[in-house]
């Protein structure tokens, strides 16, 4: 019995580290698309995002946004949060946002893009215009998830 | 059953209960998928009615109207939202933009309810396939990368006036509901898969016990020490293969109990096991090895190898094969005996049953010799079985053919002899010679019934023809064995006319020892009116010492002395004068055996002997071709 117990709990892990990877890979591929760096370094006040990004061979997650490459912000509470630490260092580069909502593209012009669920399915949104101020091309597979504008 | 049919009908089973498995999921996969379909239509009869009254309820371009009635669009959407159930978990309306990205024209969700002109990712191109041929569709959803809780997704094209698609009517199916519906199934399920989970076990059960079967089928067909076939392997071996392809050799391993006592049995069975390696090497490929019993091995040489040849290089081989054993060297002798199977043969015992005595020959010789039994026919083997004797004399199968015996002067018949033949089951016509069965059942059981039958036969001639005389033969075993000399006994006395005209003549077989107890029993059937005739004088054990110590009635010169009459005239002559002397002088009948040409009758009535038997004046028939020749 102790046996199966182990298998069980052995499978339920695989599938759990399936399910964190492939989110990894996601993220791994979206953001390297944005910044041409060897190590990124990633922020997000989302736990469950951080944790998945510890795994990471390319992505650095870091516990402050300041210097941050890229920041992955879930909501418009987070923003604001993230907006006033930020505020506060203007001679630093400032990093890209990126969302986990789409109502945060909608909300914040300086927003590049989101990955987000509609519907039951994953979605991957850029907007053209805002990637084009920060000089971002982007490669022929993600050009059909972007719009000029919203 | 061979092992070959058990073999098939263990994987006939198998592929009955994996296929009995696979049809019963086959069935459950097929009611499951019915009773999607069934959600399905319904889904597709909810999105045409949803789409009539969509078309009814908005005036020309859709994207237009809804994106310039504001009510209107929030009162579609609360229509969309009524016909949200657990089944339907999204409903909404899509419209592709010039850039060909999909964007909300309306959205009946209850939770994450979309604005209009908000853009959306299907990520399907089956969306894109109705969108240009107009056609619903189907789409799976659950299990595609990137997508949850929905199960699959029906999409309904919104036609315009002229025909072409406005819009996607798209309502998404619930995962929850998918569930819901295997549950719905789930009993038949459960049962399928309790009936799966018992032919699996039945499978593994059925691989196991097959295992085993073969795992203990070796054992009893394969000598664990020597790797040998068992006899039962040989008994199916023969099934298949008919052992008349085959010439055997049985070798039996000379004093191994000796070499076992000296060394202990582990470091015998070494030396067994090297032995059989040895003999391996030395046999003809496709030679068969058994070991019958113990230092006992059986070896089928195919017929196209010489078995001669075979015999003594094996026999050399395995005599100057040295063993080392602790620092020793030891040499083993074997016995072997061989023969060439005829044709037809099928059954190794009787060929076991010749090769043994042919052993057992070998052995009283000293061992360490070999041998082979001259070419037989089937029917030689057929005939010397002890289950075809027995049933020959549990039906009465005997009869006798008499020879007669002729005065040599005026070729007269004066008395006959008796022959013992068996009648063949299964051809009437065809008697069978003493020759066949005589040396198996002397000595048994079978040989006094059959004894009793040639007096039975022989008697029911006396009896037909009154003026006749008739002999018949007996061996020492016969004399001296009790319940032989009862039944003849008894017999004469039944039969008391009969027995003044019976002659018994004592065969040279075994040799007279004690002649006063043989001379009792002469006295005896002499009592009851017989005779007694010494057979085969000159030859064997019949020779001038049973003259002189008992009392005969009749001497019948061997045939091998009357054959030399014409061979060796002069020589020959003078001693069968000389046994025609000492028979008048003993007051003696003589007879000539063997008289097979008219020049050694000639000889023979030269030579004045009173009677002659033989091939020439009288073949061994029925007694009616002498006597009853019309009949």
């Amino acid at each position: 019995m102790k046996k199966i117990w182990m298998v069980i709990l052995l499978l339920w892990g695989h599938l759990y580290a399936m399910d964190t990877q492939s989110t990894l890979n996601l993220y791994e591929d979206i953001l390297s698309t944005l910044i041409p760096k060897e190590m990124i370094k990633v922020y997000t006040p989302n736990r469950e995002l951080h944790d998945v990004f510890t795994h990471s061979m390319r992505l650095i997650p870091l516990s402050q946004p300041n210097e941050a490459d890229i920041i992955i912000i879930p909501n418009k509470i987070a923003y604001e949060n993230i907006a006033a630490r930020l505020r506060d260092q203007k001679d630093l580069k400032m990093p890209y946002l990126f969302g986990t909502d789409y109502h945060l593209l909608e909300a914040y012009p300086n927003v590049i893009g989101a990955l987000y669920w509609r519907k039951g399915r994953s979605q991957l949104l850029f907007v053209r215009n805002r990637l084009k101020k920060l000089g971002i091309t982007l490669p022929d597979k993600y050009r059909k998830y972007s719009v000029e504008s919203l | 059953m061979t092992s070959r049919n058990n073999t098939k009908y263990f994987f006939a089973i198998m592929a009955l209960m994996i296929g009995f498995a696979l049809y019963l999921q086959y069935s459950i996969t097929k009611s499951t998928e019915s009773l999607h379909a069934l959600e399905v239509s319904k889904a597709v009869q909810y999105a045409n009615r949803i789409s009539t009254y969509i078309k009814a309820e908005t005036e020309g371009d859709l994207e237009s109207y809804l994106r310039t009635h504001t009510q209107k669009r929030e009162a579609l959407n609360k229509i969309l939202h009524t016909f949200l159930t657990d089944e339907f978990k999204y409903i909404y309306l899509l419209k592709k933009d010039k850039e060909g990205h999909y964007r909300f024209l309306l959205d009946g969700s209850l939770s994450d309810e979309e604005e209009f002109n908000a853009i959306f990712f299907p990520k399907s191109e089956q969306f894109d396939d109705v969108y240009r041929n107009g056609n619903a569709q189907i789409v799976q959803q659950e299990g595609k990368d990137g997508a949850k809780e929905v199960w699959l997704s029906l999409l309904y094209p919104v036609a315009n006036k002229q025909g072409s698609t406005e819009a996607l009517l798209v309502i998404d199916l619930s995962q929850n509901y998918a569930s819901y519906l295997k549950h719905l199934n789930s009993p038949v399920s459960q049962t399928v898969t309790l009936m799966q989970i018992f032919l699996f076990a039945s499978l593994i059960l059925i691989i196991y016990l097959t295992y085993s079967y073969y795992k203990f089928r070796k054992n009893i067909m394969q000598d664990a020490l020597t790797c040998t076939g068992t006899k039962a392997w040989l008994n199916e071996f023969l099934r298949t293969h008919p052992l008349d392809r085959y010439n055997v050799v049985l070798i039996d391993i000379d004093e191994f109990k000796r070499l076992n006592q000296r060394f202990g049995e582990e470091n015998g069975n070494k030396i067994l096991k090297t032995y059989i390696e040895t003999l391996r090497q030395q046999i003809p490929p496709h030679s068969k090895v058994v070991r019958t019993v113990g230092t006992e091995f059986m070896v089928l040489i195919p017929k196209s190898e010489d078995l001669e040849t075979v015999l003594k290089s094996l026999f050399e081989t395995l005599r100057a094969k040295e063993f080392k054993i602790e620092n020793e060297s030891v040499q083993l002798t074997a016995s072997m005996s061989a023969m060439y199977v005829p044709e037809g043969a099928r059954s190794e015992d009787k060929i076991l049953r010749l090769l043994d005595e042919k052993m057992l020959e070998i052995k009283s010789r000293g061992k360490n010799d070999y041998a082979i039994i001259g070419e037989k026919r089937l029917d030689d083997l057929r005939f010397s079985d002890m289950e075809f004797i027995k049933k020959a004399l549990d039906d009465e199968r005997v009869t006798c053919l008499f020879q007669p015996i002729f005065k040599t002067q005026t070729k007269e018949i004066a008395k006959f002899e008796a022959l013992v033949r068996f009648i063949d089951d299964e051809d009437p016509s065809k008697l069978i010679s003493p020759f066949h069965f005589l040396p198996v059942i002397k000595g048994t059981s079978q040989y006094i019934k059959m004894s009793k039958l040639v007096l039975q036969n022989v008697f029911a001639a006396l009896q037909k023809y009154p003026d006749i005389e008739i002999s018949v033969n007996l061996d020492l075993t016969d004399l001296y064995h009790r319940d032989m000399m009862t039944v003849i006994e008894n017999v004469l006395c039944e039969h008391k006319a009969f027995a003044k005209r019976l002659t018994f003549e004592i065969v040279e077989d075994m040799e007279i020892k004690d002649f006063e107890k043989a001379a009792n029993i002469f006295n005896m059937l002499r009592a009851h009116g017989s005779k007694i005739a010494l057979d085969d004088f000159g030859s064997g054990y019949a020779n001038y010492t049973y003259l002189i110590k008992l009392e005969w009635d009749i001497i019948k010169i061997d045939g091998t002395l009357i054959k030399e009459l014409t061979a060796n005239p002069k020589r020959a002559e003078m001693v069968v004068q000389s046994i025609n002397e000492l028979g008048i002088f003993y007051n003696c009948s003589v007879v000539a055996e063997f008289v097979s040409d008219e020049e050694t009758y000639n000889k023979v009535k030269a030579l004045c002997i009173e009677y002659s038997q033989g091939f020439y004046l009288g073949e061994p028939k029925p007694i009616e071709a002498y006597l009853d020749p019309e009949s």
